[in-house]
């Protein structure tokens, strides 16, 4: 997760020196429980001297209920594609995917994890890390299935502040396509694939995305169908960059042209 | 966690010894059973006769640390109450959970570097198997805390086995080893997996005739057996395993920095957890000692018709009795119990809460209506998880357990060597001549990885973790990009000429 995630690893300094500060919007969250606060659809980007967080300058979603439902959803990118490099024979390729959870997500996570009492779950994704190291499907499949259920056991926790759920979770899965197009473009050098990891990334976030929007497709559907079908047309085209886990020899859309069509996913998305 | 009445091997004489001064000893000591436990070990006089000396000394401190818990039992503590008890109640406490200082290695099989080094070799030899397919380590894998992480494991014949795989942490204060308990000693322990037909399916005499015809094993059998003859043999393949076996000990965590006297090393919630397993849960009163078991059998109400010890040792009374498992480093060791049932340590207390499956022979200490309040529950599984290594655990290197220990290999000379620390490579640019090696080790807390991902050398190092060095040779000049594809902003470029 390069570029983002390299913001995010200084940002990781900041959030221990900023914990407080989000602990209090966190606590202002649970406050209004019984009428969770409407999505902030603001851009991270303050200063601490406007009074922001320095956690919250990479460009991502200021609200914290979205960066968790992100950072939840990539996640489980980084184990979709890890479980289709798995079904693949891959193991060594797989592995990265499941030690970026811990290794680039969970840190950022826990504040918000503690603050919510969710039950903590790094171990289990490090216990499923080391199937994979161990190359053992059986042993991985078991693993799996325990991180499967700690994670939708936070979301279920995470989704009670969400209201309504739509809104989040475009919002949310648009988030996870920005971070693909800056997995995808880390991954291109010269024209070429170079860090196969990044594409892989990528195509797990976009599949992720995908799925969120699917899960939510029935209500979303009932709101707008004109602009979820645009948004499942873009999605498809989006794909097709995408052919295998493994990279195709040459990219298959440029970057820009990626770009463009998350944009417009992002265009429909504020429908909801 | 198993908990309950059933048959303990452990010798039980107490006389207030401290572990850590206690001499090996050349026999075990024969002791009484527990106090109101049904002894349920028939046959127990002449298997412990038979039972390793140096085991003995663990059992008078498993001792001691049992009945500081049955006194710290009878009055339960409690985070707000504990700082109120008499300061010498928890020390005695503490005093039963506290490691040990030496590994209890038999007298007629003393470690030395060399035999480890060869044990450790056999034990990921995929040799010891008829298909020459699977080694010790394919069931007892490092990276699953010397487990399989699946409720039952495969052998030769691609079946299940009958029961879950053990980990291996702390065999060496085992006295009897297996479910069952079959097995008496490391050195008698080996022969079964190797000659069970579900599971490697051969014999020791193949596996000596295989050792035999490789030349770097009759050096490495010359070395550590130096005065043995013939020194390729079963007996001398048992005692290697073995030697190496009982260096799995698992290494200190939070825990025993408390244990120690740091107060500050446990969270308010994982000492309130402590207080429910050696009070109201009663888990403490079998889950006892540095490694968390008392080495005893107890049918904890797992459903199934598996006999268990009653089998072994044709006695109805134990039937389904199985033995205590260590509770060092079980969160990396799941799923758990005899039948690999329970997924989770949530799912192991919601069994002990329920009670399970009520049968004439269900230990009667299992705690009856056991009722936990879901903070309660919480805290205890964090207790339980403090026994874990924060991190993938290796097994300890505490100067004791590391005496005997086969130093590093050296990497080759003709390298060039490349370090990994702090998610950066040192140097970062390097030039090396057309076939020269380029060496990279892992000097970091962290895995890594080396991934090569260019038309001319397509490369990947797979997990490499701390310590670990990888050797690559480059197919021919040129300028090759690496990166560590888990933390994928480490670069590394490399020049060959």
């Amino acid at each position: 997760m390069a570029r983002l995630t390299r913001k995010l690893w200084v940002g990781i300094g900041a959030v221990t020196l900023a914990g407080a500060s989000i602990g209090a919007m966190a606590q202002e969250e649970h406050k209004s429980h019984a009428r969770p606060a409407p999505v902030d659809t603001g851009t991270a980007t303050s200063t601490p001297a406007d009074g922001g967080e320095t956690y919250l300058t990479d460009g991502g979603p200021r609200d914290p209920r979205i960066r968790f439902y992100r950072d939840l959803a990539l996640m489980r990118g980084h184990l979709l594609v890890g479980g289709q490099l798995i079904e693949l024979g891959l193991w060594d390729e797989a592995l990265a995917h499941f030690l970026h959870p811990t290794e680039e997500l969970y840190g950022l996570m826990e504040k918000y994890i503690e603050l919510h009492n969710m039950r903590p779950f790094r171990r289990e994704l490090q216990a499923l890390a080391q199937t994979v190291k161990a190359k053992r499907k059986g042993a991985y499949e078991q693993a799996l299935s325990v991180v499967d259920q700690r994670l939708l056991e936070a979301l279920g926790v995470a989704q009670k502040y969400m209201n309504p759920l739509r809104g989040f979770t475009v919002r949310s899965a648009t988030e996870v396509l920005k971070t693909a197009l800056s997995e995808y473009q880390s991954s291109i050098e010269d024209g070429r694939f170079v860090k196969p990891v990044e594409y892989q990334d990528s195509r797990g976030f976009v599949w992720e995305a995908e799925r969120m929007i699917e899960r939510a497709a029935p209500e979303l559907g009932r709101v707008d169908a004109e602009a979820l079908a645009r948004i499942r047309a873009e999605l498809a085209k989006l794909k097709a960059a995408w052919p295998a886990p493994m990279p195709p020899p040459a990219p298959i859309l440029s970057p820009e042209e990626l770009s463009a069509l998350i944009s417009d996913i992002e265009l429909r998305a504020s429908r909801y | 966690m198993r908990k309950g009445v059933g048959t303990s091997p452990a010798p039980r004489s107490w006389r207030g010894e401290d572990r850590r001064e206690e001499p090996r000893r050349p026999q075990a000591q024969p002791a009484p059973a527990r106090p109101g436990s049904r002894a349920m070990d028939e046959e127990g006089c002449a298997e412990r006769s038979r039972r390793r000396c140096a085991a003995s000394a663990f059992m008078l401190a498993a001792a001691t640390g049992f009945l500081a818990i049955a006194a710290l039992t009878l009055r339960p503590i409690s985070p707000g109450v504990r700082a109120a008890e008499p300061a010498d109640a928890l020390a005695v406490l503490k005093a039963g959970f506290a490691r040990p200082t030496f590994i209890p290695h038999p007298v007629d099989n003393p470690p030395t570097a060399a035999k480890i080094a060869l044990g450790k070799r056999i034990f990921e030899d995929v040799e010891l198997s008829a298909t020459g397919t699977i080694a010790c380590a394919s069931c007892h894998d490092a990276k699953l805390g010397f487990a399989d992480g699946e409720p039952k494991g495969k052998g030769v014949t691609g079946r299940r086995l009958v029961r879950h795989t053990p980990s291996l942490w702390n065999v060496a204060w085992s006295p009897l080893l297996f479910w069952d308990g079959r097995a008496s000693s490391l050195e008698d322990q080996i022969r079964f997996p190797i000659e069970h037909p579900d599971e490697m399916g051969s014999t020791l005499a193949n596996a000596v005739d295989r050792f035999s015809r490789h030349d770097s094993y009759v050096r490495a059998f010359a070395e550590a057996f130096p005065t043995d003859g013939p020194r390729i043999s079963p007996r001398t393949i048992a005692q290697a395993l073995a030697a190496y076996e009982r260096t799995l000990v698992s290494p200190p965590t939070r825990f025993d920095r408390w244990v120690a006297g740091d107060p500050g090393a446990l969270t308010p919630s994982e000492l309130a957890g402590f207080a429910i397993f050696s009070g109201k849960g009663r888990c403490s009163s079998c889950h006892a000692g540095f490694a968390f078991t008392d080495h005893g059998f107890y049918d904890i109400g797992l459903p199934g018709s598996d006999k268990g010890r009653g089998g072994q040792i044709g006695l109805s009374a134990a039937d389904h009795a199985f033995k205590t498992p260590t509770l060092r480093e079980l969160a990396w060791t799941a799923p758990y119990m005899h039948d690999g049932s329970l997924a989770t340590l949530d799912d192991v207390v919601r069994h002990y809460e329920s009670g399970g499956v009520t049968r004439s022979t269900r230990s009667r200490d299992l705690p009856q209506g056991l009722v936990l309040s879901e903070r309660e529950r919480s805290d205890l599984v964090a207790f339980l998880e403090v026994l874990s290594s924060e991190t993938p655990p290796q097994p300890s290197r505490e100067t004791w357990v590391n005496a005997a220990m086969p130093a590093a290999r050296a990497p080759p000379a003709d390298t060039t060597l490349v370090s990994q620390a702090n998610k950066l490579f040192h140097p970062q640019y390097v030039r090396v001549r057309s076939g020269e090696l380029l060496t990279v080790v892992n000097d970091d807390t962290r895995t890594h990885n080396v991934r090569i991902y260019d038309p001319r050398f397509d490369y990947n190092s797979g997990a490499q973790e701390p310590r670990e060095t990888v050797t690559i040779r480059f197919p021919g000049p040129g300028t090759f990009e690496a990166f560590c594809a888990i933390h994928p902003s480490m670069r590394l470029t490399v020049v060959v000429e």
